[in-house]
């Protein structure tokens, strides 16, 4: 089971007391990957808001022939780190692809209608970790304008 | 009716319950501004969520060394849309810059310290709140990633001939209603330029619209009100003005 003390790490669930952060145990199941290994696709229907717990997972954006986007990774994930935002917010639909980076590795995985009924009996639950979840957001928007900007910097670049 | 009360149809306050609303009304300001004006830069501290009441605004990310253009154009904010979430995010910076693209804007400006002290008291409120604008840049993250997908947009090339006798019917006034619009649209892939006589001397002003891929047309008669609508229907909006043609298909 994993424990209440890595839980805390999680950036999205720091701040919780011990009976909230008990309640978002109750929420959590673990996962074994393999280097390769699909932890979801683009355009699934999310189930799960994942944090890395051993080893490496990347975050690749699929789009054909968009730089940065064909089979590359926009975000390496290590331990305690959060991933598939997606799962909470509508419309609900996985906008980039995880995958296994390390040889080995574990995932927690977190039921997102248990954490949206956590979030309806206690507000202050909703809102820390939805406050998080926004900056989760922001940071991948981050990472992905930084490779839009580098694309169109290069095509106005080109048509000097 | 207060000026505040199209709030109560702006997404991000959507689920709060009318006390909840007056609240947030509490601390609002009205602010206006004019086309090309921005209203925050990309990089700058935000500490303001906007929401827009009337006009339309560009978020458009900068490139050093260059001016703004609609090409750096990530997604168009309209009325009831809220931007500047990044004030609640760190690094507390805004991601984007916003320009006013109409004639006027009216926005109603909301300190991020005034918001974070109601959070603190209604966390509902906090929850409710965050959850939208966690929608809403959602949404942006959707749309960045569409616009980079996106084809690059065709080449246009507008001319305007301005030979001596388009220019005694009006040509030069064409010119500069048509410098104007792309002034203000900052289209890059749309050129200006200016050509001789088409040989119909009774339909001048005339000006031909090419659009990469399409056979170019020809339109008569033009005048400065004309041209404005050939710019905004056919050459942004991709729809040939029949009623204004000269002929179709004849450069």
């Amino acid at each position: 089971m994993i424990s209440l003390d890595f839980i805390e790490k999680v950036d999205v669930f720091s701040g919780l007391s011990d009976d909230q952060l008990n309640a978002v145990q109750s929420c959590c199941e673990e996962a074994d990957f393999r280097r390769g290994d699909s932890l979801f696709k683009a355009g699934d229907e999310p189930r799960h808001l994942w944090v890395v717990v051993e080893g490496q997972v990347d975050l690749i954006w699929d789009a054909p022939g968009v730089a940065g986007s064909s089979g590359e990774s926009i975000s390496q994930l290590g331990p305690a780190m959060p991933f598939g935002w997606s799962s909470l917010v509508p419309p609900n639909t996985y906008r980039l692809s995880a995958v296994g980076a390390s040889r080995t590795g574990r995932v927690m995985k977190v039921d997102a209608a248990g954490l949206r009924a956590i979030f309806e009996t206690d507000a202050v639950v909703g809102y820390k970790v939805m406050s998080k979840v926004l900056a989760l957001i922001s940071t991948r928007f981050y990472q992905l304008q930084d490779e839009v900007a580098r694309r169109r910097g290069h095509d106005i670049i080109n048509q000097w | 009716m207060s000026d505040l009360d199209f709030l109560k149809d702006v997404d991000s306050f959507q689920g709060l319950n009318a006390e909840q609303l007056e609240q947030i009304k509490a601390g609002c300001r009205m602010l206006e501004y004019q086309v090309g004006e921005r209203f925050f830069a990309e990089g700058e501290t935000a500490e303001h969520l906007w929401v827009l009441q009337e006009g339309k605004t560009d978020l458009r990310f900068e490139l050093p060394g260059r001016p703004t253009s609609e090409e750096n154009t990530i997604s168009t904010a309209g009325a009831n849309d809220t931007l500047g979430y990044s004030s609640f995010v760190p690094p507390y910076r805004y991601k984007l810059s916003a320009y006013c693209t109409t004639r006027t804007c009216r926005l109603v400006r909301i300190e991020k310290t005034f918001l974070l002290n109601l959070f603190e008291q209604d966390p509902q409120l906090g929850f409710v709140l965050v959850s939208n604008l966690a929608s809403i840049a959602s949404a942006h993250f959707k749309q960045l990633q569409r616009s980079a997908t996106d084809a690059p947009p065709a080449t246009v090339t507008i001319t305007v001939h301005m030979a001596t006798c388009g220019i005694a019917a009006g040509a030069r006034e064409v010119m500069l209603a048509l410098t104007d619009e792309l002034a203000r649209t900052g289209r890059q892939e749309i050129h200006l330029a200016s050509g001789g006589c088409t040989g119909n001397c009774p339909s001048h002003p005339n000006i031909t619209v090419a659009i990469e891929g399409a056979e170019p047309v020809v339109y008569q008669k033009m005048t400065a009100e004309k041209a404005r609508r050939v710019f905004e229907r056919h050459v942004v909006g991709g729809e040939v003005q029949t009623d204004l043609l000269l002929a179709p298909s004849t450069p």
